[in-house]
């Protein structure tokens, strides 16, 4: 079936193309708003800003198809082929595509605003720029697994109030990505790059982060209770009124990094480097800073009360009105 | 290669090195020297004495290419150790004589950096550009390319082509086209397009040629006094950088959500770069930039508000249908308008830090005698 014949039996009524086959067809700028694509064969066609709101492409095979500038609002794509499509600049806004495979499409500047990407495989995709704000991508316990952004481009992606609670984040690039308000509880994001990102008030409650590189980034008042950050780099990063109470923080990078307010009562800081660092009012109550780093750091008002400090470095640290492990007030 | 002319002369070099082998905190000098370069401190004399003092001043002079740089590393070092007093006293020692190093070192005369080309317009590089191009055989070809590249219209009027002057043109390009890079892609674009395109090839690699002096113009020695702002900034929490960043994440969300993403690229794209033909090259040109990226280049080619909406209007009429680009235009401007100008002052802003930074960046580069890297400055795009 060519496109004319595709067109000339949608005009005339007929939206039902559940399983056809129109591999390699030609729809651009088509009108096709409501069709039923249900497990047709689209593979390799060529739908650029074609019309596809509300249509229907559960389980559709649409690997390698063309949909740059597609408006695929409020589709059903459950379970679709979107292997290596290219989807540059899509419309995706509130489109269902659980268990849909995405890996290695393109999806720079996609709009995946409020869209349900539970269990959809992203990994390898460029999502450069694409916004997901407010998408679900979360995983639950015996229905859904977290979405799989292993080793995505996300750099500059707006993913704020996005849930991706449980998701697989693990060596993707966040460079200047906003995850402001979104919840990443539970999330790994090993050894992924989020240096200049913007991370304010987000949940990051027992998720890992080990090896990630988190320098310069801003993650005001960001929850990271009982988070693994062993070995990041959280150098010049803006951790003002954080909570980091109960996380692993073995070699953590922490240079320059600002802690005012912050709490990281019982946090574990083995190893951690925190010269320079501000820790101005900061909460600091049984924190285990055994062969921390925390010369030239500021904690000033802060309050050490249980702390183990007794094999930290202080050379030049300022302590003054600080509450001392012994629950001594420095003067 | 390190530059050779940043090297004190041999005898002044081995006379400081004597003086501070000879001073009675010789110990001290070393292990703070040591520290400096090596971010070890070594406390066994044994260890210490096999290492050659003369190296390390070397490496010291190497590794802080102002006396600025290195009053501020060693004092910062002094500050983190138990008897500061003592070192800071050490540290007083090493300044006073490694002065005669950077004084008795030529300056770093000239490094190549990326700059504005709108930096050199009406000066007297742009009139040396002009008189080379003028004086081209083919100076009547140069000037239609440059003015469909400038004017996006194929000029075939002798006349016309023979009153319009290179000088203008090359102001007009440098208007346009933000980086090299940009008037490159937009050359090759035209290029592609006409009848006779290895000819043209030939005249748009002139043009580039000379036009790329505008964009990498040779840059003055950098001031003790500037470089040691850039390190009061390197400090600096950048905290304040994340306003505008957040602004920009708005702008992008209001018009992803009114319009739809590609179209809104596709006409930013023809505004900063060329008019969009849905070529198998524009798609791919097109997926080397951002929609963020596009926006902020765009801030650089429009100074107004005003100026934005005619060269917005004017782009869309050039795409194919342009009706489907009419709507977009009202939503980037609506999107665009409550932030503009911050926009606009913030990348000016991140614009010259990079410069400044890269300019900080070769000195250093000269001196250590890595070789050179290009930064692409302007070029916002992820």
């Amino acid at each position: 079936m060519n496109g004319q014949e595709v067109l000339g039996r949608y005009e005339s009524g007929d939206a039902n193309f559940t399983k056809e086959n129109l591999s390699g067809v030609n729809l651009t700028g088509a009108d096709l708003i409501g069709v039923n694509l249900a497990h047709a064969d689209l593979h390799h066609s060529i739908l650029i800003f074609a019309y596809l709101n509300r249509s229907n492409l559960t389980h559709a095979n649409l690997k390698g198809t063309k949909l740059c500038g597609a408006n695929l609002s409020q589709a059903t794509l459950c379970n679709a082929s979107l292997r290596d499509a290219d989807l540059h600049g899509a419309i995706l806004y509130g489109a269902d595509l659980r268990g849909a495979d995405l890996g290695l499409a393109t999806l720079l500047d996609a709009n995946f605003r409020d869209a349900d990407l539970r269990n959809v495989n992203f990994s390898g995709a460029d999502l450069r720029g694409a916004c997901l704000r407010g998408a679900n991508l979360r995983e639950e316990k015996r229905a859904y697994k977290g979405a799989n952004l292993r080793g995505a481009d996300l750099r500059g992606a707006d993913l704020r109030g996005a849930n991706l609670a449980g998701a697989d984040l693990s060596r993707s690039n966040l460079i200047g990505a906003n995850l402001s308000e979104a919840s990443l509880r539970n999330a790994d994001l090993t050894e992924a790059n989020l240096t200049d990102a913007i991370l304010n008030g987000t949940f990051l409650t027992d998720a890992i982060l080990t090896e990630a590189n988190l320098s310069q980034a801003t993650l005001r008042n960001c929850k990271l209770n009982r988070a693994q950050l062993n070995e990041a780099n959280l150098s010049d990063a803006d951790l003002r009124d954080a909570t980091l109470s109960d996380a692993k923080l073995h070699k953590t990078n922490f240079q320059r990094a600002n802690l005012t307010r912050s709490r990281l009562n019982r946090a574990e800081f083995t190893h951690a480097n925190l010269r320079y660092a501000i820790l101005v009012d900061a909460l600091l109550i049984k924190a285990y800073l055994g062969r921390a780093d925390l010369r030239d750091a500021n904690l000033t008002g802060a309050n050490l009360a249980g702390a183990e400090l007794s094999s930290a470095l202080l050379n030049g640290a300022i302590l003054q009105g600080a509450t001392l492990p012994d629950g001594s007030v420095q003067t | 290669m390190a530059d050779h002319r940043a090297l004190p002369p041999e005898q002044t070099f081995s006379e400081i090195v004597r003086r501070l082998e000879q001073d009675a905190n010789a110990a001290r000098i070393k292990k703070l020297i040591l520290y400096a370069c090596k971010n070890w401190w070594e406390n066994d004399p044994d260890r210490l004495s096999v290492i050659s003092l003369q190296s390390l001043v070397q490496e010291l002079r190497y590794l802080n290419p102002t006396l600025e740089h290195l009053k501020y590393k060693l004092h910062l070092l002094v500050g983190t150790l138990s008897k500061q007093e003592e070192y800071l006293q050490v540290a007083t020692t090493i300044i006073e004589n490694l002065t005669g190093l950077y004084r008795s070192a030529t300056p770093i005369e000239k490094t190549t950096i990326n700059t504005n080309p709108l930096d050199a317009i009406g000066g007297k590089l742009q009139n040396q550009i002009t008189k080379i191009l003028e004086q081209e055989v083919h100076s009547s070809r140069i000037k239609k390319l440059m003015i469909y590249a400038a004017r996006k219209h194929w000029e075939a009027d002798p006349l016309k082509i023979d009153q319009a002057e290179i000088n203008r043109l090359i102001s007009e390009l440098a208007h346009q086209y933000p980086t090299i890079e940009s008037l490159q892609i937009g050359l090759a674009a035209i290029v592609k397009s006409l009848n006779k395109p290895i000819e043209y090839a030939a005249i748009a690699n002139m043009i580039l040629r000379e036009m790329g002096k505008l964009y990498s113009q040779e840059g003055e020695a950098i001031s003790p006094e500037s470089t040691n702002d850039l390190a009061t900034q390197a400090v600096a929490p950048p905290s304040s950088q994340t306003a505008p960043a957040i602004e920009l994440f708005d702008m992008r969300l209001e018009i992803v959500k009114f319009a739809n993403p590609l179209r809104a690229k596709i006409l930013l794209f023809s505004l900063v770069y060329y008019p969009f033909t849905y070529k198998e090259q524009d798609w791919s040109n097109l997926k080397l930039y951002s929609l963020e990226g596009l926006l902020r280049s765009v801030t650089t080619v429009c100074h107004s508000l005003e100026d934005l909406q005619s060269n917005l209007e004017v782009a869309a009429q050039q795409l194919n249908p342009p009706e489907d680009y009419v709507e977009v235009v009202r939503v980037i401007l609506k999107s665009l308008k409550p932030g503009y100008i911050s926009l606009q002052q913030h990348v000016q802003q991140a614009l010259q830090i990079t410069a400044e930074v890269t300019r900080a960046n070769s000195t250093q580069v000269l001196i250590s005698g890595v070789p050179k890297s290009s930064s692409a400055i302007g070029n916002q795009e992820l």
